[in-house]
Formats: structure tokens, C-alpha cells, sequence
């Protein structure tokens, strides 16, 4: 049992470590301005790194039939020929992986699933999109590629912009009721304050996971958020 | 973000500060206390249908559980002061009805389906009939 479930753990790890390595290697290239890739051969593919940026507007091309990735035709319109040639290969080899380890991309959000694996593992493949658990609690964001990270801190972002809104319309209604209850005017301004407190929590977890992910570069990474709002940043093990 | 915040609560001071000159009464830590838990019951029950949706309803229940500790030191401190315990309707009410909104307001992210609007409509009904109510007494 324990050794079906390493066999199922390192076929995961190996998945996540060959789909991570092909697409977080370029990730990580930091939207770095590239030569001119005009005279750039096709066997020098391999040394095109594609920014998040462009991958995020591939992602729109990338398609799910019968189970693997493909790219729409429209694609070239938008692209240059080589970078075309690299997300080509990129594709090319998820879909060997899937195939060889009997893998299941859903087609609606694109990921990769392991039917097999316990929901623990499939967390810890290689998702650009945050995952999360609930708890008793709070809740718990995996990480596991730098996309992912970049999502999540956009994420924490807008629940913290959208918390800054809701705590000036409280304090708002407040001061407008204040003529005929203060008592409610107080009331609301407390609330403000304190919807104003987990707006800056937000905003302090969004930085936070940028500045973890920094340092944990090659690790997978989860955070914790409470119920009041602490968090806590971990590596995935 | 905070100097704005902090701004409106001047703004919120001194509005408070004119509505007691208003009323012509001292400020009541019993009647503070009660409006106190009635905001924070509101916002508590209107966590409950979205507890599923963690951002929701866990910034419900975090401003609740501000509110209603700091109403409940209210009121043991108004009765260890054995102060004036009257409670002011138009107050309750007026609260209950901020108290909806803001819940309408936090929820619509979520959904405005019938089991969510249940408690600030309640709330809404319950805020008007206290309103209303006495004054026809």
C-alpha cells in the first residue's frame, strides 16, 4: 500500500517536475526582453523563453481534444513562427506525458488530473491555477507553479480592493445616519474599521506570497488564512 | 487607503458629536451596547447562508465578532455603572437597517438568491415596524 502510494506520489512528482521544468523554467525568465527573434534558426528553439505574459495569451489558443492539447490555427496570426514552433513542443510533450502515465486533462479548466492519485497529490502536480481546501479553520492556497503564485497574489489584490470599497461605503452610511442615531453611526464605523483591517490583511498576504515565492523559488508553496485573517506561508512537502 | 479611512472617522466623529447636540441627551453606553449586538446578530445570522463562500463570510463573522465583544463590554460596563438602562427604539432600528444593508452589500458578490436576502430583508422588515411602531403608540 505504502509503496502503490510512492509509485503514485513519484509518478506525480515526475509529471509535475516535467511539466513544471518546461513551462516554469520560462516563467521564471521574468518577462526579460528578448533578442530579435527574426534571425533566429529553428533548431535554436529550445533558447526562446516565452514571458508569463505570453504564455497567458497562448493559453488562449490552447485547446482540449480527445484528451490532449492542441493549438489553434489562429495562433500564427498572433505570433511569430519560432515561438509558435516552442509552444508547440511544450504541448507535445504534456500530452506524451499524459498519455504514457494515463492522465486525464479536463477541458474546461485545462489541467492535468491524475485519476488515480489521492486529492493530496493532485494538488501537488503542476496547476497554474491556485488550488484551495477548507478547513474548520480557514482556508488553505496551493502553489505549485510561479503562475499560480502571480494569480493568487492578483487574487488577494482584488478581495483587498474590493474590502477597501465596502469599508468606505459603511463608513459612509455611518456619517449619513448620524443626525438621527449616532449610536448606529458608531456601530458602522467600527465595522468599517474592521473591514478596513482585513482589506490591509489581504493586501499584506498578496505581498507576502510574491516575497515567499522569491525565495522558494523551486519549491511548491501553501498558504494558510484563518477565519481573522492571519495567514501563514509553507512549503508543500 | 488608511488616511481616507481615518479621515471619514473624524468626519464620523464629529457627526456623531452634533447628533447627540441634536438629541439634547447624554450618550448611553447601555443603548450603545445594545445596537451594538443587534448590528453584530444581523451580521452573524448573515453569515450563515454563505458559510460555504470563506471570503464572505468569514468578513461577516470577523466584523460581528468585533461588534458584539465590544457591545457586550458595553453593557457590563453600564450595569457594573449602573447607568440609565433605556433602550432608545429609534436606535435599534435605525442600526437594524444599516446593519441589512451593509449585509446586502457584502453578499451581492456572492449571490442574491432568496435564502441569502432572507436575514437583511428580516432585519429590514423587523427595523421598519420598530421605527413606525412607536411613534404610533
Amino acid at each position: 500500500m505504502r509503496r502503490k502510494k510512492l509509485g503514485i506520489l513519484l509518478a506525480a512528482t515526475l509529471l509535475a517536475t516535467t511539466v513544471t521544468n518546461s513551462l516554469a523554467e520560462v516563467v521564471a525568465a521574468d518577462a526579460v526582453q528578448q533578442p530579435n527573434q527574426k534571425g533566429i534558426s529553428s533548431e535554436k528553439n529550445n533558447d526562446i523563453k516565452l514571458s508569463q505574459e505570453q504564455i497567458d495569451q497562448f493559453d488562449k489558443f490552447v485547446v482540449v481534444k480527445d484528451n490532449s492539447y492542441v493549438l489553434d490555427s489562429k495562433v500564427n496570426q498572433n505570433f511569430s513562427t519560432n515561438e509558435v514552433l516552442v509552444v508547440k513542443e511544450m504541448l507535445n510533450t504534456s500530452n506524451r506525458e499524459v498519455k504514457n502515465n494515463n492522465l486525464i486533462i479536463d477541458p474546461d479548466t485545462k489541467e492535468i488530473l491524475d485519476q488515480n492519485a489521492s486529492p493530496f497529490v493532485i494538488m501537488a502536480a503542476y496547476n497554474k491555477n491556485y488550488t484551495t481546501k477548507a478547513f474548520w479553520w480557514g482556508k488553505r492556497y496551493y502553489f505549485t507553479s510561479n503562475i499560480a503564485v502571480t494569480r493568487g497574489a492578483r487574487y488577494f489584490r482584488h478581495i483587498a480592493s474590493l474590502r477597501n470599497d465596502q469599508s468606505l461605503f459603511l463608513s459612509a452610511l455611518g456619517d449619513s445616519i448620524a443626525y438621527a442615531s449616532p449610536y448606529a453611526t458608531l456601530a458602522a464605523n467600527v465595522a468599517s474599521m474592521g473591514v478596513g483591517y482585513v482589506a490591509g490583511q489581504y493586501n499584506g498576504a498578496a505581498s507576502a506570497l510574491v516575497s515567499y515565492n522569491n525565495r522558494h523559488r523551486h519549491n511548491q508553496i501553501y498558504l494558510d488564512m484563518n477565519r481573522t485573517f492571519q495567514y501563514s506561508l509553507h512549503i508543500l512537502k | 487607503m488608511w488616511v481616507i479611512l481615518i479621515i471619514n472617522v473624524i468626519i464620523a466623529s464629529i457627526a456623531i458629536i452634533a447628533g447627540f447636540n441634536n438629541r439634547a441627551e447624554a450618550f448611553s453606553l447601555f443603548n450603545a451596547g445594545v445596537v451594538f449586538v443587534a448590528f453584530s446578530i444581523v451580521l452573524l445570522l448573515g453569515a450563515i447562508p454563505v458559510y460555504r463562500n470563506f471570503d464572505t463570510s468569514s468578513v461577516l463573522m470577523f466584523v460581528a465578532g468585533i461588534l458584539i465583544v465590544l457591545g457586550i463590554i458595553m453593557l457590563i460596563v453600564s450595569v457594573i455603572a449602573r447607568s440609565t438602562r433605556k433602550i432608545n427604539l429609534q436606535d435599534l432600528a435605525i442600526a437594524l437597517m444599516v446593519a441589512a444593508v451593509c449585509l446586502v452589500y457584502f453578499i451581492h458578490n456572492a449571490s442574491l438568491n432568496f435564502a441569502n436576502l432572507l436575514v437583511p430583508e428580516l432585519a429590514l422588515i423587523v427595523g421598519l415596524i420598530l421605527l413606525v411602531y412607536p411613534k404610533q403608540k
